[in-house]
């Protein structure tokens, strides 16, 4: 399985590898497996008083295509709100990373973690989920 | 339903793929299913040994040397035949397949990559034991490598009962349930074959 330039780029320098509090009152956590593979991801979040995602960490344990995957949506979330976040579509990532389409399920898993991710700290912050954006054309031009 | 022979007309046993008065090789049967072509009942209990000695006995008398001065007929039913047992033996032999194999018979694909996987307890298990692992490959700690093996085999024991039970009478009445055990066994399957991984790479250092 031949890689694209930027999945190898993410696979050998994964931007933002580790972990931030899950216990934490601004950390959000989303954990996502896929079945397909058994492979396992883990994506979190830290978000600001203004609602704003300032940092992102992930742990992937899976092919390079998930891997680099979550490196790619934890460097797009920097910067972005909840809402512009939830928006981000696993074909942008598919896209932007060039995978085959026998890989797509692993960009599912970033785009499952990430919506995880900040419906675990939605939650946290006791609010009702605020309900779902209409899909935001910001998240597409996110990088 | 008595299957004959297509030359002598003879009955044939089960597998219906030699005749045991004429020595024809019959027609392939795409329709069988693997339990079908290996001669033995649609059950998730199946004792490995069993399908390996009967797999192998049927191989022989199907083997396509033995074909080889047979009519061209012949000799595609004979690789048809044996192609399909090995697809047998290497399905059927394994618990995860024989269990998916046994699910999407009844049209349930637990592992199709659109599910999703809602169980944050198996999550958080499942990354734990990768943190481990991955630790453990870290400080060299072949020893502590083994000892999570084998809590991992423990664990794969554990949900392979599960499925027996849930599989015991076929079709499975909890699909649901014995979806998730098999979802689970996918995950300490590849847990394992990472486990493989980091154990040969030390090994080889
Ligand atoms: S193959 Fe498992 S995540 Fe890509
Ligand atoms: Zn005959």
């Amino acid at each position: 399985m031949a890689y694209s330039e930027k999945v190898i780029d993410h696979y050998e320098h994964p931007r933002n590898v580790g972990a931030l509090d899950k216990d934490d009152s601004g950390v959000g956590t989303g954990m996502v497996g896929a079945p397909a593979c058994g492979d396992v991801m883990r994506l979190q979040i830290r978000v600001n008083g203004q609602g704003i995602i300032e940092d992102a960490k992930f742990k992937t344990y899976g092919c390079g295509s998930a891997i680099a995957s979550s490196s790619l949506v934890t460097e797009w979330v920097k910067g972005k709100t909840l809402d512009e976040a939830m928006a981000i579509k696993n074909s942008q990532i598919a896209e932007e990373l060039e995978l085959p389409p026998v890989k797509i399920h692993c960009s599912v898993l970033a785009e499952d973690a990430i919506k995880a991710a900040v419906e675990d700290y939605r939650k946290k912050q006791g609010g009702a989920p605020v309900a779902a954006q209409p899909e935001m054309a910001g998240a597409q031009a996110a990088h | 339903m008595v299957d004959s022979c297509f030359r002598c007309g003879a009955e044939l046993g089960a597998p219906p793929a030699l005749c045991a008065s004429c020595g024809a090789v019959q027609p392939f049967r795409a329709d069988l299913s693997l339990y079908a072509v290996a001669g033995l009942p649609e059950t998730y209990d199946l004792d490995v040994q069993t399908l390996r000695t009967q797999v192998l006995a049927l191989q022989k008398g199907l083997h396509p040397d033995r074909f080889a001065n047979a009519e061209p007929a012949a000799r595609r039913y004979s690789l048809e035949w044996s192609t399909r047992l090995n697809e047998a033996l290497a399905i059927l032999r394994d618990p995860l397949r024989r269990a998916d194999y046994l699910l999407q018979r009844q049209g349930v694909d637990a592992l199709d990559e659109r599910v999703k996987v809602a169980d944050p307890e198996l999550l958080m298990t499942q990354m734990t034991y990768r943190e481990r692992l991955e630790d453990l490959a870290a400080a060299r700690d072949l020893s502590g490598m083994e000892a999570l093996r084998q809590e991992v085999d423990t664990a794969v024991t554990g949900v392979v009962q599960r499925l027996r039970g849930l599989l015991g009478v076929l079709p499975c009445v909890e699909p649901e349930a014995a979806g998730a055990a098999l979802r689970e066994l996918q995950f300490l399957d590849k847990l394992l074959g990472e486990i493989d991984r980091s154990e040969e790479h030390l090994q080889n250092a």
